[in-house]
């Protein structure tokens, strides 16, 4: 592939003959989640990075070989002696990993990527509010999937939200959440981990559906400008969040001739309900592994009032915590990445408090 | 609030004022002042050095507010300087990019309950005449003389109520502070020296750890330094935590330790010293308690 027409044409072939072999086949409903896997969908996975390109490739251990192309922000990324996708990276911030293999092969190539140590690149974290956001950006809804998994779920005298799993796909997708939401008892999981977007420009359509992980996969439709698009409008979306953190919220020095100017203020991720044990919640948010990938020491100031040392073992960046039953407050350090906040927050909607908000100072970040 | 001093809990407060927010109180930001520097230093017309912990600015009232914030009392030769302090230092000093004309200098001790007779007793010593603010709980409220200006006066005369624990994280840690609060502050630099695989010594950590150390006083530099140092020293010692090497002048963590194990070890290690904080404060009391009492 040597420049942005011909991958152009490249995801439009994929597109159009994957969505008439759809057509023809009929897959029984338990079957679709399997085969989804193995289906060869136009899909793009948006990387969120902290390093130029040359600087990635330069710390990259894994066995992908970039293969420039006739435009100098647009890669062919080989592995095996086989050409495994197209990776644009004319965002800076944001890259799109463009795929027409199986989905499973796109799975374990991104993880292998993100999950590499010091790779510093990063999922972008669409939580749960983001999601509804994003389905904003078509005329209709077209389906989405619930996840919740209660990570918490051994703290002693916590109210019981039970593990939850949901995929739905229908027009009426979007009038199903709102009414999921007033249920008392399982609003606190109706964490969305993907929402269908049907989405229409000027000369075509595209059904989207897009996970929280950032992947957008066209699961039909005839217009891949349409899937462009989306991807675009995702992308301004989520960089003017990590911006709006990185600018107003995070801490900032400059050295001045007698003192030191500070910019810099907290965020606050605010609970629906209590955290019932806060030794436990710490000890399971700061346990240094997946998802929330953070290290922290504790000290308790109050009884219920803890402060939390911690590092971003993504990116080595630094944050503090104040943690009270009712909310976090987050300080997040000179030269730290905003997508930290994002991680915690979409990973705690998912598995503590799909109601939870993150604030700013007097406004809601999302 | 326990288990960090009340220096570092004053500074933390006194920066809240100044930050926009909803949740916290923000009067200073409401008010249209901004917090200009964080550990000012500058030397007067005498060559003296005048060292408060903030300066916050206030365009529209044409008034610099210098705030130092104390845990225990305050110096009379700190304080007789900064009672002469006058508008003209500031403008020959050059430490504001306030307008010049008019500008009117206000300065406030900040104390808290625990400290406030001993800050009470100086000024009654010394007749300073400087603003004494005491933080009591979660309410901070002048307690003697008067601010220059109106709405600084209105303000603090009235007080200013906390609904929530005051925040702790704008300002990182001072000499007062207790070990363990200490350790809890620099252990994200272990982590990252440790991750990096990296010598480091105790001022390594202190330029990292503190941002506005360069403008400490020279005492408070050496104060933390030595403590710093005694923390790792007494870390390296202890049988129990064994993860930190000993490079002459310089630190290393055992590249052998695995993240988690690291992040136990240290917070095993402020336990431990948290235990032995408490130890020494009952201790203290029970020396109190024992004391004859004179009839």
């Amino acid at each position: 592939m040597g420049n942005r027409r011909h991958l152009r044409e490249v995801l439009l072939a994929n597109l159009l003959s994957e969505a008439k072999s759809e057509e023809e086949g009929e897959v029984e409903y338990e079957e679709e989640e399997q085969a989804e896997q193995h289906r060869k969908r136009t899909k793009s996975q948006i990387l969120e990075t902290n390093v130029s390109f040359d600087e990635y490739v330069r710390r990259s251990k894994a066995n992908f070989d970039y293969i420039k192309t006739d435009d100098s922000t647009l890669w062919n990324i080989r592995y095996s002696d086989g050409i495994i996708g197209y990776l644009d990276i004319s965002n800076p911030r944001l890259w799109i990993f463009h795929s027409i293999g199986p989905a499973e092969d796109m799975n374990e190539q991104i993880k292998q990527i993100v999950s590499e140590d010091g790779s510093m690149l990063d999922f972008p974290w669409l939580s749960s509010t983001s999601l509804e956001r994003i389905g904003g950006f078509g005329k209709v809804g077209a389906g989405f999937n619930l996840k919740y998994r209660n990570r918490f779920e051994d703290l002693k005298g916590e109210r019981s939200v039970e593990d939850m799993t949901m995929r739905f796909w229908g027009s009426a997708a979007f009038e199903l959440i709102e009414h999921i939401k007033k249920n008392e008892r399982i609003k606190d999981g109706l964490s969305l981990s993907g929402i269908g977007v049907m989405y229409e420009i000027e000369n075509g359509y595209v059904k989207e559906e897009i996970s929280s992980g950032g992947r957008v996969m066209v699961m039909r439709g005839d217009s891949i400008d349409g899937h462009f698009s989306i991807i675009s409008k995702i992308q301004t979306y989520y960089q003017n969040v990590l911006n709006l953190i990185e600018s107003e919220y995070r801490f900032s020095y400059r050295r001045l001739p007698h003192g030191v100017a500070f910019r810099g203020n907290m965020l606050r991720i605010v609970f629906n309900r209590d955290i019932p044990d806060l030794e436990a919640f710490v000890e399971n948010v700061f346990s240094t592994t997946l998802p929330f990938r953070l290290w922290g020491v504790a000290k308790n100031l109050e009884s219920d009032f803890v402060k939390v040392k911690a590092v971003d073992l993504h990116s080595k960046g630094r944050l503090d915590f104040e943690i009270e039953p009712t909310e976090l407050r987050i300080y997040l350090h000179e030269g730290a990445c905003g997508n930290v906040i994002t991680r915690l927050f979409t990973n705690l909607q998912s598995s503590f408090d799909a109601q939870s908000k993150l604030i700013g100072n007097d406004e809601r970040i999302v | 609030m326990k288990g960090l001093s009340e220096h570092t809990l004053l500074v933390n407060a006194a920066i809240c004022l100044t930050r926009k927010s909803e949740e916290f109180p923000s009067p200073l930001f409401d008010m249209g002042y901004q917090l200009e520097c964080i550990g000012l230093k500058f030397s007067n017309r005498d060559g003296e050095t005048i060292n408060p912990d903030l300066s916050i600015k206030g365009d529209l009232h044409g008034t610099l507010l210098l705030v130092d914030c104390k845990s225990g009392g305050v110096k009379h030769l700190q304080a007789a300087r900064y009672a002469r302090l006058t508008a003209e230092d500031i403008v020959s000093a050059n430490v504001t990019s306030m307008d010049s004309a008019n500008l009117v200098l206000d300065i406030a001790f900040f104390g808290t309950g625990k400290n406030r007779e001993k800050l009470i007793e100086a000024d009654n010593r010394g007749q300073y005449g400087i603003p004494i603010v005491i933080l009591d709980k979660l309410l901070l409220k002048k307690d003697v003389h008067q601010f220059k200006t109106q709405e600084l006066e209105a303000l603090f005369d009235k007080g200013v109520t906390f609904r929530k624990r005051i925040p702790t994280s704008f300002y990182p840690f001072s000499a007062d502070d207790p070990p363990s609060y200490i350790l809890n502050e620099i252990a994200p630099f272990l982590c990252i020296m440790h991750l990096q695989n990296e010598e480091f010594s105790e001022d390594d950590i202190l330029q990292k750890a503190h941002p506005f150390l360069d403008y400490s006083d020279d005492d408070e530099k050496a104060s933390l330094k030595g403590r710093i140092g005694n923390l790792l020293s007494s870390m390296q010692k202890d049988q129990d935590y064994r993860f930190l090497l000993d490079k002459q002048k310089k630190w290393k963590i055992d590249p052998e330790i695995s993240s988690k194990n690291l992040k136990s070890a240290i917070q095993k290690f402020i336990e431990k010293l948290e235990k032995s904080e408490r130890d020494t404060r009952l201790s203290d009391f029970e020396a109190f308690q024992k004391t004859p009492i004179l009839t």
